[in-house]
């Protein structure tokens, strides 16, 4: 099956080659460009999330994807919807600002999730309060459903590296078009 | 002479007997190629493009033009310090916090867009979509260098007969060719003469029929070949023949039903405009080792 793709590489020379990779590597690196961008742009370390849990029903379900941004300068209000991520753990939660105080250095802030019954200092691991520096970002736009295929892709790591090597198989298979 | 595999109809059946004649020749040499190695897609145009270029620029560099690699390293060049600037720019946010690697992103960011718009307008404005630029020495009774530059496209209009354009100082290089005293002349080629050796016939001469039929030339969509040559001696400083060629084909007379791409038939076809263009042929005389 490989045959004339050998013989086409065989073919191509040196020139050809870095051309061949050229066009991979660029593909890649626009891709994780315009991530960063983003995350330049919004001002926040992962501006785009799915939601896993069911603790802000019903304003978000499972499999929703939360669009976020983190104005710098501007402190949160209380009834904000952030998430955030506590120094210990490795995962974001995506909860509601329900008390918030302005220190000399920071904003001290109180989390709940809408379907949860306390708060969430059980899950601050030690800390009384969150500080701005823990938190992601605000949400400021959601799409239902979408976040399942992250979901699916998460919970089956094979499916993962299976998407990434049939894409990086066709790139590479595909003749290229714009060397001189 | 039994053909050595099947031929798609490529819509050549003209009354003329001069254009039959080529056509059939063609078909003849057509018959003893060897069967085709590089197969496309017959839909995509991009690729038989990129396939008839390959096959163009390999012709050229076998006629002894050694290949410029300037063009082809700028893209390069530009294109691995992008993909670079953006790779180190990304493991260097993976290994510090966010706060911190902000301004190290905005570099390599704003660096990356900058320098792949750079590529962009290089090979847009800059290249043109040359494919092949070389040049060669031969000795005659001094040393004389060819200067070649092909530019490809693709068309979605049918093929038009060929358009030559010849500077001041050229040099006859057919018997018949009526051009050599005026001093700037354009010709349009009547199409047979493309692939065969009969002299060029200007169609404006009173009792010549007119340009024969041009749907020997193909269909749509169509391969054009756009060549600048000019040769040079004495360093550079005196000029010999210049001239400037824009050929197309439809595509069809390249690629068959299966997709595979008939080498011969575009090497004859690229010779022909080469010799349409005046280039002296390699044959004729020594070629000085470089």
């Amino acid at each position: 099956m490989f045959q004339s793709e050998i013989a086409r590489f065989r073919k191509l020379g040196v020139q050809g080659l870095l051309f061949q990779a050229l066009n991979f590597l660029s593909v890649i690196a626009s891709g994780l460009m315009m991530w960063k961008a983003l995350c330049l742009v919004t001002n926040s370390e992962s501006p785009i999330v799915v939601v896993l849990s069911g603790s802000m029903e019903p304003a978000f379900y499972r499999g929703d994807i939360l669009f976020l941004w983190n104005p710098a300068n501007v402190p949160y209000a209380v009834g904000d919807i952030t998430v955030y991520r506590v120094p210990g753990s490795e995962i974001p939660i995506v909860h509601r600002v329900i008390e918030s105080h302005i220190t000399n250095t920071t904003q001290l802030l109180l989390t709940k999730g809408d379907n949860n019954n306390e708060t969430d200092t059980m899950l601050y691991n030690g800390m009384e309060w969150l500080e701005r520096k823990h938190i992601i970002g605000k949400v400021r736009g959601f799409l239902p459903y979408v976040g399942y295929v992250t979901i699916a892709m998460n919970d089956f790591p094979k499916l993962k590296y299976a998407l990434l090597g049939a894409v990086g198989f066709f790139l590479l298979i595909q003749k290229e078009h714009e060397h001189a | 002479m039994a053909p050595t595999k099947k031929r798609s109809a490529s819509g050549i059946a003209i009354p003329d007997p001069l254009a039959s004649a080529s056509s059939s020749h063609a078909l003849d040499a057509m018959a003893t190629d060897p069967l085709p190695i590089v197969k496309v897609n017959t839909a995509n145009l991009t690729e038989i493009k990129a396939a008839l270029d390959d096959l163009v620029k390999q012709y050229l560099a076998d006629q002894s033009f050694t290949p410029s690699n300037l063009n082809p390293s700028i893209h390069l060049a530009l294109g691995y310090s992008s993909v670079l600037l953006s790779v180190g720019g990304m493991l260097y946010s993976l290994r510090v916090s966010f706060e911190e690697s902000k301004p190290v992103l905005w570099i390599s960011v704003i660096g990356y867009f900058v320098l792949q718009t750079a590529l962009w307008a290089w090979k847009r404005w800059v290249e043109g979509g040359e494919v092949f630029r070389g040049k060669r020495r031969r000795v005659i009774k001094r040393i004389e260098t060819d200067h070649l530059r092909a530019v490809t496209s693709t068309s979605l209009d049918a093929p038009t007969p060929p358009q030559i354009t010849f500077s001041p100082h050229n040099r006859p290089t057919t018997p018949s060719n009526p051009s050599s005293p005026r001093s700037i002349s354009s010709i349009e080629l009547s199409p047979s003469t493309s692939s065969d050796a009969i002299p060029a016939l200007p169609s404006n001469l009173p009792g010549l029929p007119a340009a024969t039929s041009t749907a020997s030339l193909g269909e749509a969509p169509t391969y054009l070949l756009h060549l600048e040559l000019s040769t040079t001696s004495n360093n550079g400083k005196s000029l010999i023949h210049k001239s400037r060629v824009v050929s197309g084909r439809g595509v069809g007379s390249f690629v068959d039903a299966d997709g595979g791409v008939e080498e011969g038939e575009v090497r004859r076809w690229v010779a022909g405009v080469l010799s349409d263009a005046g280039l002296v042929g390699a044959e004729e005389e020594g070629l000085k080792a470089d």
